[in-house]
């Protein structure tokens, strides 16, 4: 039996091919695939090509379903990095890859635990839009947690 | 329709060319904040459209357009109901919105043509012309009359709803269309502008660069990632979190997120929970530390390092049970009972509850209690029953409380004499007691509650007269501990094939030196179990290799005092 390729296609306009069982892992991808038989190529406009290797590394991962757990984990952990892992994260939620989607989350949520609150507006690119007198009234409120 | 001719064939290729000429065309929604709802009625055929948000980007959320059923009298009999078709569809965007959360504070606009519509909708006056009107259809009156709709006049070249039921000239059309965000997309203009900005501000022009942060700003990290983010941080850092931003603070106060928390947290490896007590400055003092399952402190020495030890609510409180979170404090004292989450630090004390028996601690009163999670209306209960042991004439009673209703109240109890009722163990939804029975002494069964149909039930053990030590949860059954000599066997009560009953399980060997085992507890996923002896202490036994090592307590003069599991979660609503 031939086994089917499909063909994705990232923002920057490079195309990865990648075997059609290990990419309907990818709840998205196996919806595409069942409507239209998806032949040609399916353009992901959201990710870009640095994190569609990524994603592809871990379609395409030969594990024992016991294992499993372990390598996502180890996966990303190997990409430690904060920006990396939000890409990561946000093509796993694009293309509803779950597991991969949690664990990304997982990693991060580990890195910023102890964060102090400017380090989490700097990581995750976030307005403070709190008056000075706000943030003290919840640091008051909730001292032991600062 | 049956006799189609040229005419209706140039009328269907028009359409045709319309479709093909607007295939890119497409309904715009912008997202904005939902302050009121606009709507346009026009009555021909009776079209109905319906505008939300504020006046510059209003979002088109419904339309229709229907012939109307009845024929009209009169033109103004037509739009009136026409506005009573609008005020339906509003009225029901208006509940939905409600339900997301959402309420409008501010009244409905309606917009028609027709002053004579307009009048009868805001004049309870019957009047010569419109006497026929079904009554039905005056319940716009008492709308407007609420002040949940206002009806207004709009001049003709803002009449969108004519859109939908006139052959209108072209220019005025498009603009409607337009209007209507009806529209070609924007293209690929906003990533344009992003490349453009950042292509400049690498040039090194600072206020660029600050256009160009602000534009990624928004949507660098999008909002469900972010979420998810949030659910898989433990509690204490949610809570500091909260002030990173408004919108942080949103997302984390609303119930929902403290609902998914919950989920996330059970699926976390739980942490064990040592209780200790110390002697300290001539004063009891307790205090807790928190270990994860592979860390348990086996030396006083590097057992707890990096390890904090934190305040216990107080040290007459009894540990009742721990769930989803939070722990059931029980005040033997003052009959006083606590609920606590620690993650959070929240405590929250139960109203007293008065039972008749227990002014009479002389007769030997006692009070058993049960705490658990109710998954069927999403409640924790907490279960009373108040018996004397040594008052044959007194009855026991037994009462529940459940968070949501914030009350006590009395439940229907066996009536059969109790002589010691353990501690309670919560598996599987339900609440189970070892009992004794006073009139065949040495006599046990097992006295069952169900939380969501609150019934006592019991069920019988194997041989009611051997030595039942314990009932406790073992790999996720309610197993019970027998003592034959120098031996203690676990039973657990498994099901098979829909026949549910007792197995031997594991045999514990008595170690001399440690003595009669009290408590057997499962607290880590492994197959570890606690024991507690009565004179070792706690002991962490692995059955399979036979390994036992003691649980030290810290340095000082401290001692064990209790070990729970526990999730780190916002536990619920109300406690949380």
């Amino acid at each position: 039996m031939s086994k089917k390729t499909l063909t994705l296609m990232s923002k920057d306009k490079q195309l990865f091919n990648i075997e059609e069982h290990l990419a309907v892992q990818s709840v998205t991808i196996r919806n595409m695939v069942k409507e239209d038989g998806a032949s040609s190529v399916i353009p992901l406009p959201r990710v870009d090509s640095e994190t569609l290797a990524l994603v592809i590394e871990y379609l395409n991962r030969q594990q024992a379903p016991e294992e499993d757990e372990d390598y996502v984990k180890k996966f990303v952990d190997e990409r430690g990095e904060i920006p990396t892992l939000l890409e990561l994260a946000q093509a796993a939620l694009d293309l509803d890859i779950k597991k991969l989607m949690d664990a990304a989350c997982m990693k991060v949520a580990d890195l910023i635990k102890d964060f102090t609150l400017e380090e989490v507006r700097e990581a995750l690119r976030i307005e403070n839009d709190r008056t000075p007198e706000e943030e003290k009234a919840i640091r008051d409120e909730f001292q032991w947690a600062f | 329709m049956h006799d189609p001719r040229l005419p209706h064939l140039n009328a269907l290729k028009r359409i045709l060319r319309y479709l093909k000429g607007t295939l890119s065309h497409g309904l715009h929604i912008k997202p904005s904040a939902v302050d009121h709802l606009v709507a346009y009625s026009d009555a021909d055929w009776a079209g109905v459209l319906i505008l939300v948000g504020p006046p510059q980007g209003d979002n088109l959320v419904s339309w229709s357009s229907k012939r109307q059923h009845v024929v009209s009298r009169s033109n103004a009999e037509a739009e009136y109901r026409g506005i009573a078709n609008v005020v339906a569809e509003a009225a029901w965007l208006r509940n939905l919105l409600l339900e997301l959360s959402c309420p409008l504070s501010r009244a409905t606009v309606v917009f028609c043509d027709n002053v004579s519509a307009m009048y009868l909708a805001s004049n309870p006056v019957q009047h010569q012309r419109t006497k026929h009107v079904e009554i039905d259809l005056h319940f716009v009156r008492e709308r407007v009359a609420i002040g949940h709709v206002r009806v207004f006049h709009v001049p003709f070249a803002y009449q969108y709803a004519d859109i939908f039921t006139k052959g209108l000239p072209s220019s005025l059309f498009l603009d409607f269309r337009d209007s209507l965000n009806i529209r070609v997309p924007p293209d690929q203009t906003t990533g344009l502008i992003l490349t453009c900005s950042k292509q400049i501000a690498s040039n090194g022009s600072p206020f660029l660069n600050m256009i160009s942060m602000n534009f990624t700003m928004s949507d660098y990290v999008c909002d469900e990632l972010i979420v998810e983010i949030l659910q898989k941080l433990p509690p204490k850092s949610v809570i500091r979190f909260t002030s990173v931003s408004k919108s942080w603070f949103s997302r984390i106060v609303c119930h929902d997120f403290v609902h998914k928390h919950a989920l996330q947290a059970a699926k976390k490896p739980q942490k064990v929970f040592i209780r200790h007590l110390t002697y300290f400055n001539k004063r009891v003092q307790s205090f807790y530390t928190l270990h994860s399952e592979d860390q348990l402190p086996l030396s006083s020495k590097h057992g707890y390092i990096g390890i904090t030890p934190l305040e216990f609510p107080g040290y007459n409180f009894h540990i009742v049970g721990s769930c989803n979170g939070i722990l059931c404090l029980f005040d033997h004292k003052i009959h006083q009972i606590t609920l606590w989450n620690p993650s959070i630090r929240r405590t929250l004390t139960l109203p007293d509850h008065h039972s008749s028996l227990r002014n009479c601690s002389s007769n030997g009163c006692q009070a058993a209690i049960g705490f658990g999670f109710d998954q069927v209306t999403d409640d924790y209960k907490i279960v009373k029953i108040t018996y004397a042991t040594y008052r044959r004439d007194l009855v026991p009673e037994s009462s529940i409380y459940t968070i949501n209703t914030g009350v006590w109240r009395a439940i229907a109890f066996p009536d059969t004499p109790l002589n010691n009722v353990s501690h309670a163990c919560f598996v599987n939804g339900g609440l189970y007691w070892l009992v004794t029975e006073r009139s065949n002494i040495g006599h046990c069964y097992v006295m069952s509650f169900d939380l969501s149909t609150e019934v006592f039930d019991t069920i019988p053990l194997l041989e009611p007269s051997w030595e039942y030590t314990q009932l406790t949860v073992i790999k996720g059954c309610l197993a019970v501990i027998t003592n034959e000599g120098r031996n203690s066997w676990i039973w657990l009560r498994k099901a098979y094939k829909n026949v549910t009953c007792w197995s031997r399980d594991l045999k514990l060997n008595i170690d001399p030196y440690e003595g009669k085992i009290s408590k057997v507890l499962q607290l880590t996923t492994n197959d570890d179990l606690v024991l507690i002896t009565q004179c070792e202490g706690y002991i962490l036994y692995n059955p399979v290799k036979g390994e036992r090592l003691k649980l030290a307590s810290v340095k000082g003069l401290s001692i064990i005092l209790d070990v729970v599991s526990i999730i780190r979660s916002f536990g619920s609503k109300n406690v949380s």
